[in-house]
């Protein structure tokens, strides 16, 4: 089972940026810094990290809604950048996204049953009454009632619209899903019936994850492993035991630092690391190492050199970090 | 706890001392009221600490339907609550509860058709913004009621940059000259940490990653010092260092200016962390109020209980499932005629499905409201 569906080497994407009067292109930003990874199939990768560090654009540069500046993909031994449109298609029927902001990504247009049906009819998969059958049975296992089959996105509610958005992709029964924050506009219930319908459907069916989320608890439950990134590099990789328990990286420290714990009465009692200084842009990284500006642990090698992700030493699992004073 | 006195007062209009923040420098300084021949009233106003707490907004009976291909969806049902100056009310509950209804109604943003507001009042220091005239409701949105929208993409216009968005904000209140309101709005964008803002004004909100809009809206939100602040799911999108800056910012403004808020989450840490106030609802209606404290040591409403046994906590092994609340919210085009939560309530009786249980004040405590006939003990 520990064959690999998707590597990723050296991902860079950068964006330009306008300004004046003319909007003439000023700056670039640069979103992905170099990314590599490998996924295993049946496995669950979650990424953490600053808001704006690229996770997005990482799901997006994997399935080609963006061109990369480079680097490469390889997915189940096809050359992401390099298929033509119709395999391209093919593609996306075997990886689909559950994009983060529900309300940009669903028609405004189309009823909720022909969002969902949508890919199905697109990839002509079984009859129409079949495609009927399976879009009211999906609709029901992300806990939405058959009613709203008829209705338009705008009448939901935000984690009404969120539910609309995974029933849509995981219509297609896909090899891997790019989960971006599936579950942060659902409330605590409806969160861990879509986290335990992922788990199972992963059980049954083999799918892989990428799944992106800011809520570390539900990241720590449903990942086998964990990147973080900051400043479109990915600082920390590790499996799970390992990168809770013995985390490495001090912007690693600091996230875990700040979970807010669901007991008022420990609001006051607990230690954080506050980090100092401002928010490193990412049109005008920092010298050296991405985090040093604001690093606890900072030295002088950090501002002029920059750290490769490396083996933590005396870890059995899998464990990389890219910190010269871990 | 602070226990509350018992007879608030609302703070009638013209007198708004408390909530009223000086602009100047951003949002950031808050005085009271300048002029001094107010002074009196504003001392009594003014209260020493645990008094401060007065009634900034007071939701009566308010009722929001839509209307759907000639069917009647109530999505509020009859809710009342108050939110106080200098302090957080949390407002959680099923997604489709009808918490962003409630805050559109406040905002009186409900789209119309097919939604409407259809009973209740909505007193904002003492007046019902259901009866004002809209014009006049307009320089109430944004100046003392500014509100976070739970999708960025609904409140931003993606046709135009993110400056003449942020500027539209000052040039409906205020009369500041084009680089003042420029200035203003590079500061606000540093304030929610938006790493250099300069470059980012001439951006279109689909440039901006999901915390980065989220940010440019908590930004606006902030930029007038409003006193009261609707803030629906405002931190989803940020990673737990900026959301604990954001909340941080939120709180400072509500210790040192007054400012009242209602924060709408799932985020229960977030609760824990930032609210004094609780308000859980389901299916339209108030299920439970409590201070945060009483809401997590010991809920009540069997709804409250469920929720609380669904936090994702740290530390969890994959062993089973996460906890779940069993069955489906019920159907809101035809409400059921008892309990809402009968069907999914583990502790359900006869009773409950033949008489809706109404919130009512609990025995014995100052404040603490639950609706239910068997809540737990
Ligand atoms: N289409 C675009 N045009 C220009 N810049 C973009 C575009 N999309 C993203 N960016 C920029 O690239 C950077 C990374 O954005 P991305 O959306 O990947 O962040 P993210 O990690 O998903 O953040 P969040 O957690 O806030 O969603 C940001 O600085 C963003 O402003
Ligand atoms: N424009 C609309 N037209 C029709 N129905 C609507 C509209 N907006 C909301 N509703 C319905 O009103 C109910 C309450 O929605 P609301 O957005 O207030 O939920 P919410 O509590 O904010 O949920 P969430 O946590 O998922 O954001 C939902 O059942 C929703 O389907
Ligand atoms: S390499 Fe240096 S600057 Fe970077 S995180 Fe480690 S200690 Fe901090
Ligand atoms: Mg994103
Ligand atoms: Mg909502």
């Amino acid at each position: 089972m520990n064959d690999i569906i998707l590597t990723a080497s050296n991902l860079k994407k950068t964006f330009p940026i306008h300004g004046g009067i003319f909007y003439r292109k000023i700056a670039r930003v640069n979103a992905l810094n170099g990314v590599s990874f490998s996924l295993k199939r049946g496995r669950t990768l979650g990424v953490v990290g600053e808001s704006g560090c690229g996770k997005s654009t990482l799901g997006k540069t994997l399935l080609r809604l963006y061109e990369p500046d480079s680097g490469g993909a390889v997915f189940e031994g096809r050359d992401v950048f390099s298929l033509k449109p119709d395999a391209l298609l093919k593609l996306r029927q075997d990886m689909q996204m559950i994009f983060q902001d529900p309300y940009a990504s669903l028609n405004p247009r189309m009823t909720v049953g022909s969002i969902i049906g949508e890919p199905l009819n697109i990839h002509r998969i079984g009859t129409r009454e079949d495609r009927k059958k399976k879009v009211e049975a999906i609709l029901a296992i992300v806990g939405m009632r058959k009613e709203a089959l008829s209705r338009y996105p705008h009448e939901f509610s935000g984690g009404q619209r969120q539910r609309i958005g995974i029933a849509r992709a995981l219509a297609l029964r896909p090899k891997l899903i790019i989960a971006d924050e599936p579950v942060s506009a659902l409330d605590v219930s409806i969160q861990s019936q879509i986290i335990n319908l992922m788990i199972e459907l992963q059980r049954e069916f083999g799918i892989t994850y990428i799944f992106i989320a800011h809520n570390l608890a539900v990241v720590e439950y449903v990942s086998d492993e964990v990147a973080v990134m900051y400043l479109g590099h990915i600082v920390e990789i590790a499996e799970k035991r390992a990168l809770f328990n013995r985390p490495s990286h001090p912007y690693t420290l600091s996230l875990l630092s700040a979970i807010p714990v669901p007991e008022p009465d420990l609001k006051n009692s607990r230690e954080r690391i506050i980090l100092k200084g401002d928010v490193p842009s990412p049109i005008h990284p920092p010298s050296g190492c991405p985090f040093h500006p604001r690093c606890f642990k900072a030295t002088e090698e950090c501002r002029h050199a920059m750290p490769v992700l490396d083996d933590v030493a005396g870890d059995g699992a899998l464990h990389k970090v890219a910190c010269f004073n871990r | 706890m602070t226990i509350m006195q018992q007879q608030e007062p609302a703070i009638p209009n013209s007198h708004s001392a408390e909530c009223n923040a000086i602009k100047h420098e951003g949002f950031h300084v808050w005085r009271h009221a300048p002029d001094s021949t107010r002074a009196d009233t504003v001392q009594k106003l003014i209260p020493k600490r645990e008094e401060k707490h007065c009634l900034v907004l007071q939701v009566r009976n308010l009722k929001v339907e839509f209307t759907i291909e000639g069917r009647r969806l109530t999505a509020v049902s009859g809710t009342s609550f108050d939110v106080k100056a200098g302090r957080t009310t949390g407002l959680v509950g099923e997604s489709g509860c009808g918490k962003s209804a409630s805050a559109f109604a406040v905002m009186r943003l409900i789209p119309t058709p097919p939604g409407e507001i259809t009973g209740g009042e909505i007193l904002f220091k003492g007046r019902d913004l259901l009866k004002i005239p809209i014009e006049e409701m307009r320089l109430v949105r944004g100046k003392e009621i500014a509100m976070i929208f739970q999708e960025p993409m609904t409140a931003l216009n993606p046709v135009y940059t993110i400056e003449h968005q942020m500027a539209e904000v000052y040039r409906l209140h205020c009369k500041y000259p084009m680089d003042e309101i420029r200035e203003r709005s590079v500061k606000m964008l540093e304030r929610v940490g938006i790493p250099e803002p300069q470059g980012r004004l001439k951006d279109y909100p689909h440039q901006l990653s999901g915390g980065q809009r989220q940010r440019v809206m908590i930004a606006m939100a902030l930029s007038l010092s409003p006193c009261l602040l609707i803030a629906d799911e405002p931190t989803t999108a940020l990673d737990v260092t900026i959301q604990a800056q954001i909340l941080e910012l939120m709180c400072r403004l509500k210790e040192e200016g007054g400012m009242a808020t209602v924060l709408i989450t799932h985020d229960l840490g977030v609760v824990a962390e930032t609210c004094d106030d609780v308000v859980v609802m389901y299916a339209g209606e108030i299920l439970e109020t409590a201070s945060v404290y009483e809401i997590f040591k010991h809920p009540l409403h069997p709804y409250t209980k469920g929720l609380m046994d669904c936090i994702p906590r740290m530390g969890r092994t994959r062993e089973g499932p996460l906890s779940t609340i069993e069955g489906m919210v019920p159907d809101l085009f035809n409400p059921p005629q008892g309990c809402r939560f009968a069907d999914r309530c583990f502790k359900c009786q006869a009773l409950c499905r033949q008489t809706e249980p109404e919130l009512k004040t609990v025995v014995g405590s100052d404040k603490r409201q639950v609706a239910c006939w068997f809540p737990l003990e």
